[in-house]
């Protein structure tokens, strides 16, 4: 069985400093006014009782990813369980920034932008560059299994000072990639408890994705079948008239060129 | 350099100190840089300041240029390279060109031994075997063995501490000779007037000082600062999050314009803005006229009697809403 890769992100060790926003950008080289993560702080009520944290906004890389599955050109893949990109296949056609239960990827410069896992470095079996810069140890990155286990058994370990405090992304959705260890509920951090790819989606997966697959190869199949009807109309107007000499290297049109002039001499003959 | 006392300061050489964020009451530096018959500047950016020298001389940043060892005695000691990436930008140079260059035109070539950074830091490696080639190859850092750092004093049966007891003193004899309290006090300090709020400050993670406002990267990040208000406070002055506001200080000192932040983080009675911002110096095009400075805010200030340091959360600010 092929490697399951996942993130985590311990909210209870981020200090917001965003040193993973600038690292993720220096290292993919993503320009100014794009961004593939972002971090910002969330307070919910008021004071003197409320409550503080950071709130990451970055690629969940869903186990059934739903960018994926109405991804028309496969820009957007699965590859040992993280949702990765190629941009030279992005047609920039704005779908999976539809599809997104989490509303991440978007559109910039005419192709798609997210999270791309740092594919390079963890195919040379390196961390992402915000797990490897992240100066509070908050972002993990490695075997999901792993993972999930250290994600629990930090959950538990704070468990005292946070009593809601729970690992966000075992289940939803196929399982997530990144797992969140969050200090409150879900909810409190704008995360749906149950993350639903939309019936629209589903429609456009099992429906108008198939459909169109259809329609293409019949367009493609009507092309196709014409070009061979007009090859052949073409040969044989081709063959009623003597070819021009520079025209006369095509093999087909060689061929017919012997028995052309045959039948011209035998026709005079007959004539004459 | 104001009073000339107890001797009068002509001239002044600042380096890498952003003289207008780094001190509090901006008006007052001022006044002492007029005072001076010559005033140098050296600095990787155009802040504030510079435009007030005689002499500008700019420097590569620290990604052009060596530095000295970075020698670390924590508990793991170890000492670092730190060598240029890219070559100078322009006409810059590193502080220690142009300090040789200048120490050879006065004629004190000799106290300049080294012609350049890598033959000093050679020489400065070779005291533990080592070169620059040697320490890069080992990727620009060689980690020292750690050890207890009572090790030592154990060893001479020996005390680290400087005090006649040989240990920490929180009740310090030394100081009762002087005449200061040998167990400091607390001693409470001025409440804000009706209508002021104490005026705090501290750091952003995302910014260094005053210095990194203007890097595209991290200015995109944090562009201006936020004049944090009690949510409750806020709503009573009739303000909410994003509204512009200017701060006016006790002495009538403006700075801003501001967006004020209303969140529970903060006590009702004390408004805090991040250190740095408020920059004047149009070169810095992004960081120009962003925010507030806390260092204009503070005309202010108390010596604590015994160490000296500088208290400067003693400044009270009101908040009046942009027309």
């Amino acid at each position: 069985m092929a490697t399951r890769y996942a993130f985590s992100i311990d909210l209870d060790r981020c200090i917001g400093c965003q040193a993973c926003v600038v690292a993720c950008k220096t290292g993919n080289e993503v320009p100014l006014t794009d961004s593939f993560i972002a971090v910002r702080d969330i307070v919910r009520g008021q004071s003197p009782n409320f409550f503080g944290s950071f709130a990451h906004q970055r690629c969940f890389h869903c186990g059934d990813a739903a960018c994926v599955s109405v991804c028309p050109t496969g820009a957007l893949s699965k590859w040992n369980g993280l949702t990765v990109v190629d941009v030279d296949k992005c047609s920039a056609c704005g779908y999976c920034t539809d599809a997104c239960p989490y509303k991440v990827p978007h559109i910039t410069d005419n192709h798609v932008s997210k999270c791309i896992a740092c594919l390079d470095l963890v195919k040379d079996g390196e961390s992402p560059w915000c797990a490897q810069t992240c100066p509070s140890q908050a972002i993990k990155f490695g075997e999901r299994e792993a993972i999930l286990a250290s994600a629990k058994t930090r959950v538990a370990t704070i468990a005292a000072r946070y009593p809601n405090a729970n690992v966000y992304g075992e289940t939803q959705l196929g399982g997530l990639g990144l797992l969140m260890i969050l200090l409150e509920k879900p909810a409190v951090y704008g995360l749906p408890e149950k993350p639903e790819i939309t019936l629209r989606l589903e429609a456009w997966q099992q429906v108008v994705q198939p459909a169109s697959v259809g329609l293409t190869l019949t367009a493609v199949a009507v092309t196709g079948l014409s070009f061979i009807i007009a090859r052949r109309q073409h040969l044989r107007e081709k063959a009623a008239a003597p070819a021009p000499a520079e025209t006369a290297a095509e093999g087909k049109s060689a061929e017919v060129r012997p028995e052309q002039s045959a039948a011209e001499s035998k026709e005079r003959k007959e004539n004459g | 350099m104001i009073t000339g006392k107890p001797y009068p300061i002509k001239g002044l050489i600042a380096y890498g100190t952003s003289l207008f964020h780094t001190l509090p009451n901006v008006a007052h530096t001022k006044q002492a840089l007029q005072n001076l018959d010559f005033y140098m500047a050296v600095d990787t950016l155009p802040q504030d300041h510079v435009a007030w020298a005689d002499v500008v001389l700019p420097e590569a940043t620290y990604l052009e240029r060596y530095d000295e060892l970075w020698a670390c005695g924590h508990k793991t000691p170890y000492i670092a390279l730190r060598e240029p990436a890219v070559e100078p930008y322009a006409q810059t140079k590193p502080a220690w060109w142009m300090v040789r260059e200048l120490g050879i035109r006065l004629g004190l070539e000799d106290f300049f031994r080294w012609q350049t950074a890598e033959e000093y830091l050679n020489a400065r490696l070779s005291s533990i075997g080592l070169n620059l080639d040697k320490l890069r190859a080992q990727g620009g850092i060689t980690v020292q063995p750690g050890k207890p750092w009572l090790a030592d004093f154990e060893k001479e049966n020996a005390s680290p501490f400087a005090t006649e007891s040989g240990k920490v003193e929180f009740y310090a004899p030394s100081l009762e000779k002087s005449k200061l309290k040998p167990l400091p006090e607390y001693e409470p300090v001025a409440e804000p007037p009706a209508g002021y709020f104490r005026l705090t400050y501290g750091r952003s993670p995302v910014h260094t000082f005053s210095r990194t406002q203007n890097t595209p990267m991290l200015n995109e990040l944090m562009s201006e600062n936020e004049v944090w208000v009690n949510d409750q406070a806020a709503a009573q002055l009739g303000l909410r999050n994003g509204d512009r506001v200017m701060l006016e200080n006790q002495d009538g000192v403006k700075s801003g314009p501001i967006k004020v932040k209303a969140t529970p983080r903060i006590r009702s009675d004390a408004v805090f803005i991040v250190h740095g911002f408020g920059h004047d110096a149009p070169g810095l095009t992004r960081a120009h006229k962003k925010g507030a400075s806390d260092a204009m805010l503070q005309t202010r200030y108390t010596l604590d009697p015994i160490s000296g340091g500088a208290g400067l959360r003693v400044n009270f600010v009101k908040l009046s809403k942009e027309a």
